[in-house]
């Protein structure tokens, strides 16, 4: 033991070194990841915040109900809204109500399963069938 | 004195012994044939110093071998410059029966240079004694008959030893470079701890922002439902907006000469068909329209434009 203490010492030093580098190197690769992560945590959770503000359904069947009355109610042919979903056709729309009823479903939060237009002369037929 | 040599029995090494007793430790006291002594009255104060002079003092008496020096203060105040090789000692040992492992201190006969007068007997022809104030190997046959000896003893045992430095013949590591390197790696290990504390420290603040950025939504927490929300958000939003380009596109292509007679869109594909005038003005224009909406198979003839594609 006391012939080799010199090696021992050494090996001691060696071993408080490597373990001081292991230690070192765990550690800034764990921070490196946890920023990794915090950060697109973050930005997921921004990005989540940001689409359900945007496709907030929040007062979205007051404003799909007006849908009926923005154009004369003659033009309605059928108008179904129940819980999350409206099925509904305009009939004899003119061009200008045509622009207007697109515009306004465009600018809805809807989420546009079909839409069809058809023309007929000068008037259009509009089917849309929507869910939010 | 150490643990090493608390209970050591102290042997006198001399060329005429037969045997090294068996014993699991011992110290040792040098006889003159085992090394070199200089006696040199020197202003200098401490042994350190005087043992960076004794290679140049004992530079005539020492031949290339390797030589190790030592220096002691003896009664009269004067320095004694020693130069030996631990390498023959540790021999002569090994061919006695001993071994230089077993060694814990070790003396120079000189150092006890009081004890040898009367001198000592080594054998039936060598006695160990003080010639001209210095101890040395005295052929048996100069003492007279009459004149008495002593047996060596641990009364010769004097106050200060010295401990064997291993050579590197012997596979050990040099002491001063053992301890020099031990020394940087021990700086580096903890310059690299420390540096690893710093970023566990950082790492706890990482994972308090981590926890902050959630917020206070439950729901958003688990990394599963977390990517499920924003899969399902991002897929909406994603084709209701491809969707609704779409539209736009078409809509620019319409005016008072370009008639949209038929439209199909699914979130998954769309098709339309227009009237359109043969003007090659208002076709050229159309195209230009349609290609900047990103339409897909635009196709103009007999007064009718035709498109259809997915959606992306």
């Amino acid at each position: 033991m006391r012939r080799y203490q010199n090696e021992w010492i050494l090996l001691i030093a060696f071993l408080v070194f490597v373990g001081g580098v292991a230690y070192r190197y765990t550690m800034q690769s764990r921070l490196e990841r946890t920023v990794a992560q915090a950060s697109t945590t973050r930005q997921q959770i921004q990005d989540i915040q940001t689409l359900k503000k945007v496709w907030s359904t929040q007062g979205l069947k007051e404003k799909v109900a007006q849908l009926r009355s923005i154009v004369p109610a003659g033009n309605v042919q059928s108008f179904l809204q129940k819980k999350q979903e409206l099925n509904a056709e305009w009939r004899s729309l003119n061009g200008q109500q045509l622009n207007t009823l697109t515009t306004r479903i465009a600018s809805l939060p809807l989420q546009l399963q079909e839409m069809t237009i058809e023309r007929d002369g000068e008037n259009y037929t509009v089917r849309c069938r929507c869910t939010w | 004195m150490s643990i090493w040599d608390a209970k050591a029995p102290l042997l006198l090494l001399h060329r005429s012994l037969k045997h090294v007793p068996d014993l699991p430790r011992y110290d040792l006291m040098l006889s003159p044939q085992f090394y070199v002594l200089k006696r040199e009255e020197l202003p200098v104060k401490y042994a350190f110093q005087a043992k960076k002079l004794a290679p140049s003092i004992l530079e005539d008496l020492v031949g290339d071998g390797p030589v190790t020096y030592e220096v002691f203060r003896d009664e009269e105040g004067l320095w004694n410059f020693v130069a030996f090789d631990p390498d023959a000692v540790g021999h002569f040992l090994a061919s006695r029966g001993g071994s230089l492992d077993r060694v814990g201190r070790f003396y120079f006969a000189e150092q006890a240079r009081d004890h040898f007068e009367p001198p000592v007997v080594l054998s039936t022809s060598e006695v160990l004694g003080v010639v001209n104030g210095t101890v040395t190997v005295i052929p048996a046959k100069l003492l007279s008959d009459s004149r008495t000896t002593v047996s060596f003893d641990e009364a010769f045992r004097p106050e200060q030893g010295f401990a064997f430095k291993r050579s590197r013949k012997k596979g050990a590591l040099d002491g001063r470079v053992s301890m020099a390197a031990a020394a940087v790696l021990l700086v580096l290990g903890l310059a690299y701890a420390a540096e690893g504390f710093r970023y566990q420290r950082a790492l706890q603040q990482a994972k308090v922002s981590l926890e902050n950025a959630m917020g206070s939504d439950p729901t958003l927490r688990g990394s599963y439902a977390r990517d499920a929300i924003h899969k399902k958000y991002r897929a909406v939003d994603t084709t209701q907006r491809a969707v609704r380009e779409r539209l736009k596109a078409l809509g620019r292509l319409t005016s008072k000469v370009t008639k949209l007679d038929r439209l199909t869109i699914t979130p998954e594909k769309y098709q339309a068909v227009m009237s359109v005038p043969d003007d090659p003005k208002i076709v050229r224009s159309l195209e230009e329209l349609a290609k900047n909406g990103h339409l897909e198979g635009v196709k103009i003839a007999s007064g009718k434009l035709e498109t259809a594609g997915g959606t992306p």
